[in-house]
């Protein structure tokens, strides 16, 4: 606990923005920007599993990219206080090439699809020892930390000298799980770990980063839009809409008690197991999404139940509805 | 949609029959006019199925003249329409974005609208909407129950989202290793599953209000289909297993009406 309080957060973002320029035509004028990612901040504890949900396009890649430093921002800042960086925070822009590579070490990502993340070419064993060897391990700790590795993915050591198309999905996405933790992180950013495997390997999958954040303290950001996932794993989650946080609280506060509208919608719409949706036929209404608009009001405005003139007129900042439970919402 | 290529798979036995025609018997020449058209596909991974070097609407535009012979005026018009239907405001943008500029949801949606375009009678959709998010995939899922509505359009629906299965099928059929496990009625399938695979499979989705156990989970592996286990193929897995699942393989057996197992449980 004591710790906790001397330590700065894990990540810590703060008025992020990551807009991309729309080229059009032949010349490639500039045609305006695509707003992915519109002055956002939060941040992320020690040993927190930190989730980011919300509307398809609003951002979640391009958030989790940015913080890997594999995506330039366009302003803002990201501190991270990882590794030797644990009490004096640093970003991407500081470090030289070698200490990005030290960082990179501690904050590794597993990517949402495991059949396009795993190069074909590549046995299991070398997939697996290539960031051991990328970050100087010694040939006997090398092969000690994959074969321990396999056996907490639960893998058998005879499948090393295999390449990845003789696995099935959920194999695949253990495989990269395996290697985003060889290194032991102490961050992991997870884009949709989950999705695309059925829901007995899935099972499996969660069960297994919950281990994994038990045995190493992790801190976990994870991207997914099954909110189900979410509740199991997530301590505390930002909702996020067309490029801003909405909402953000633990994981309590928001499925028990959400405030943004949006957030709501979001919780209705989840079609349960043999029930299918409590919010039939009512899904989106007209929608205008474009991170594109230029309006100074709330984005959220065309599809708000709770819309008041005010929310033309400017964008509500997050503020606090108690416990840090913060919301960007005039109305509620 | 006889895509299986052609010298690692070849269709050993059966026949496929759509509107009382033997898919299997037709020349390719007819077939390629009926994917696309009047059978429609939507693939898993969006990625490899659109063309990185052309923008997504000349490959929604492309997909509609290759089956209806209309002016490029009107395409274009239909692209913006079918882009506006699942749910992309910004048709502008998305029409001339490739297919990397997009995210991975858009680009499900890309490749959904490039199904629908042409108002297929069939609908093939493979994890349709596993990149979306819950409110996108409820506006696909209206989309989908009206299209089969008012067009009349029915559809095979591959999903591991037994929440979209409630939502949207009729019927289901649970398969395990290339075979039939269980066939119902969706209500029937979910309030009464007979077949252990099922069962299990119903026992571990997490559940929205659960608390933080850990999940249930099937113990094993899904086998690759080059080691599945003799006898009945989830033998290994099974929580009901007897002696002869080791050795035979369970025949299909009706326990009511439209309710087929493959379990020696209900011989
Ligand atoms: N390289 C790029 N060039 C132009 N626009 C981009 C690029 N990458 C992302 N975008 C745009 O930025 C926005 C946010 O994309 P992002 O991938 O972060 O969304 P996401 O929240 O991860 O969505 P999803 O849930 O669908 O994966 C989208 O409108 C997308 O089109
Ligand atoms: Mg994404």
């Amino acid at each position: 606990m004591n710790n906790q309080q001397t330590r700065p957060p894990v990540i810590s973002v703060n008025n992020l923005k990551v807009h991309f320029p729309i080229r059009k035509g032949v010349f490639s004028n500039i045609q305006g920007c695509v707003k992915a990612v519109d002055d956002i901040s939060f941040s992320v504890n020690k040993g927190e599993m930190f989730a980011l949900v919300g509307e398809s396009g609003c951002g979640k890649t391009t958030t989790a990219q940015t913080i890997l430093g594999l995506t330039p921002k366009t302003s803002g800042t990201i501190d991270l206080a990882i590794g030797p960086w644990n009490q004096t925070p640093v970003n991407w822009n500081d470090l030289d090439k070698k200490g990005k590579k030290e960082l990179r070490k501690h904050l590794q990502v597993v990517f949402q699809d495991p059949y396009s993340s795993l190069d074909p070419r590549m046995t299991i064993e070398s997939i697996l020892e290539e960031p051991l060897v990328i970050h100087d391990y010694a040939k006997k700790e090398r092969s000690d930390r994959i074969g321990q590795m396999l056996s907490k993915v639960g893998l058998s050591s005879e499948y090393l000298h295999r390449f990845p198309h003789e696995f099935s999905g959920g194999q695949r996405q253990r495989i990269g799980i395996a290697r985003a933790f060889i290194t032991e992180p102490e961050v992991v950013i997870a884009d949709e770990p989950v999705s695309a495997l059925d829901v007995s390997i899935q099972a499996q999958i969660i069960n297994l980063l919950q281990d994994l954040q038990k045995d190493f303290n992790l801190t976990m950001i994870f991207i997914s839009h099954d909110l189900a996932v979410v509740r199991h794993l997530a301590n505390r989650l930002g909702v996020m809409y067309m490029g801003k946080i909405v909402e953000s609280g633990t994981e309590e506060q928001i499925f028990n008690s959400p405030l943004h509208p949006y957030t709501r919608l979001l919780l209705e719409s989840i079609p349960l197991p043999g029930k299918g949706r409590s919010s039939k036929g009512q899904g989106l209404q007209d929608e205008q999404n474009s991170s594109l608009s230029a309006a100074k009001g709330c984005t959220y405005y065309p599809r708000c139940p709770k819309r008041t003139e005010r929310c033309l007129e400017s964008y509500p900042d997050l503020k606090d509805a108690g416990e840090s439970h913060l919301v960007s919402c005039f109305n509620c | 949609m006889r895509l299986i290529p052609a010298p690692y798979g070849f269709i050993e036995k059966g026949e496929i029959h759509f509107n009382g025609r033997n898919l299997l018997a037709l020349p390719e020449k007819e077939m390629r006019s009926i994917r696309g058209g009047l059978i429609s596909l939507i693939f898993q991974d969006p990625m490899t199925s659109l063309n990185p070097v052309f923008t997504c609407g000349m490959q929604i535009q492309e997909s509609i003249h290759t089956h209806l012979s209309v002016p490029k005026s009107t395409s274009l018009d239909m692209t913006h329409q079918i882009l506006k239907e699942v749910g992309i405001a910004d048709t502008e943008r998305v029409v001339s974005s490739f297919p990397h500029q997009l995210s991975g949801g858009m680009r499900q949606r890309v490749m959904i609208a490039m199904a629908l375009v042409c108002s297929p009678k069939l609908l093939i959709a493979d994890e349709p909407t596993t990149a979306l998010d819950v409110t996108v995939q409820a506006k696909i899922l209206d989309l989908l129950h009206t299209l089969q509505q008012s067009k009349d359009m029915s559809m095979i629906m591959i999903t591991h989202n037994l929440g979209i299965v409630g939502d949207i099928a009729h019927n289901v059929m649970v398969m395990y290793a290339g075979l039939l496990m269980e066939y119902a009625p969706v209500n029937v399938l979910f309030d009464s599953p007979q077949h252990p695979y099922t069962i299990n499979l119903l026992e571990t989705i997490p559940h929205l209000h659960g608390k933080k156990q850990r999940l249930n989970v099937i113990p094993g592996d899904v086998p690759t289909l080059s080691s599945i286990p003799g006898g009945c193929p989830f033998h290994p897995r099974c929580n009901r297993c007897m002696d002869r699942c080791r050795t035979s393989e369970p025949p299909i057996f009706n326990t009511a009406n439209n309710h087929q197992v493959r379990c020696f449980l209900y011989e």
